[in-house]
């Protein structure tokens, strides 16, 4: 079983911000395409570390990870079975709470 | 009669009264730390509450402007960290009785989601009301911790 970690501030960047990537550099699309689609494919659980990270805007939650089943990637089941949340700062767990909204919440595009 | 004093007459007096003192030190102790703790949770919600305030305030702004505002977005989120790790020092049993957790990601999703940082962003004085609702609830939350 392959583990893989995406440690947020070290693999991405410490100021998340935008949705699309027309947006900026750092935007949700561009983590989840450029980031999490393809860990997710190699690895069979992925653990993403969130410690360290500015702050969320729901819009890149929204597009990173409600993307994901919207653009019809992974099923929420999947999901469920390979993504996890890491964090010391107890404080972040409100971002996995939404996070989990957005997944299990997102609802598929008809027109891929 | 006798007129000695024997050691027992002595000593219980003695000891009853140290004991009592000991006891209303412990006492007296222990209800100036309450205090002391109440006025500093008072304090620390007093400051959330602020904080809340403020953010509400900043988001309706954002909401009210056509295009984007690149330094209030990143106010507003660090602001959010900044009340997240605020309203994690509180009371843990009252921070879950009260549903704080939810109503805190309820009121940053409405104030943050949508097209919030994106160059499509619109004025949306719908969201404005909602904004004020969510941060209202959570006020009301935090308050009854006190």
């Amino acid at each position: 079983m392959k583990e893989c970690i995406i440690n947020f501030v070290n693999d991405f960047t410490k100021y998340p911000s935008g949705r699309y990537n027309s947006d900026g550099p750092y935007s949700g699309e561009k983590f989840r395409e450029e980031c999490l689609v393809p860990k997710l494919k190699e690895c069979d659980k992925v653990i993403i570390n969130i410690d360290g990270i500015m702050g969320f805007g729901s819009s890149f939650l929204e597009e990173a990870f409600g993307g994901l089943i919207r653009k019809k990637y992974f099923t929420v089941k999947e999901m469920q079975s390979k993504l996890k949340f890491r964090y010391e700062d107890k404080s972040l767990k409100t971002y996995e709470e939404e996070i989990w909204m957005y997944i299990e919440g997102a609802v598929e595009d008809n027109d891929k | 009669m006798s007129s000695s004093i024997s050691l027992k007459d002595f000593l219980i007096p003695i000891l009853s009264a140290v004991l009592s003192a000991i006891f209303s030190y412990f006492v007296s102790r222990k209800t100036v730390n309450d205090r002391l703790n109440r006025t500093f949770l008072n304090d620390d919600i007093k400051e959330i509450c602020r904080r809340i305030e403020k953010l509400e305030s900043k988001a309706s702004s954002y909401w009210r402007q056509e295009g984007q505002n690149c330094d209030l977005e990143d106010l507003i989120k660090s602001n959010f960290r900044y009340l997240g790790q605020d309203l994690r020092q509180l009371p843990q049993s009252q921070y879950i009785h009260y549903g704080i957790e939810r109503k805190l990601i309820r009121f940053r999703m409405i104030s943050t989601g949508g097209l919030f940082e994106t160059s499509y962003k619109k004025a949306e004085p719908d969201r404005i009301e909602k904004i004020r609702k969510a941060a209202e609830n959570l006020r009301e939350a935090v308050i009854k911790i006190t």
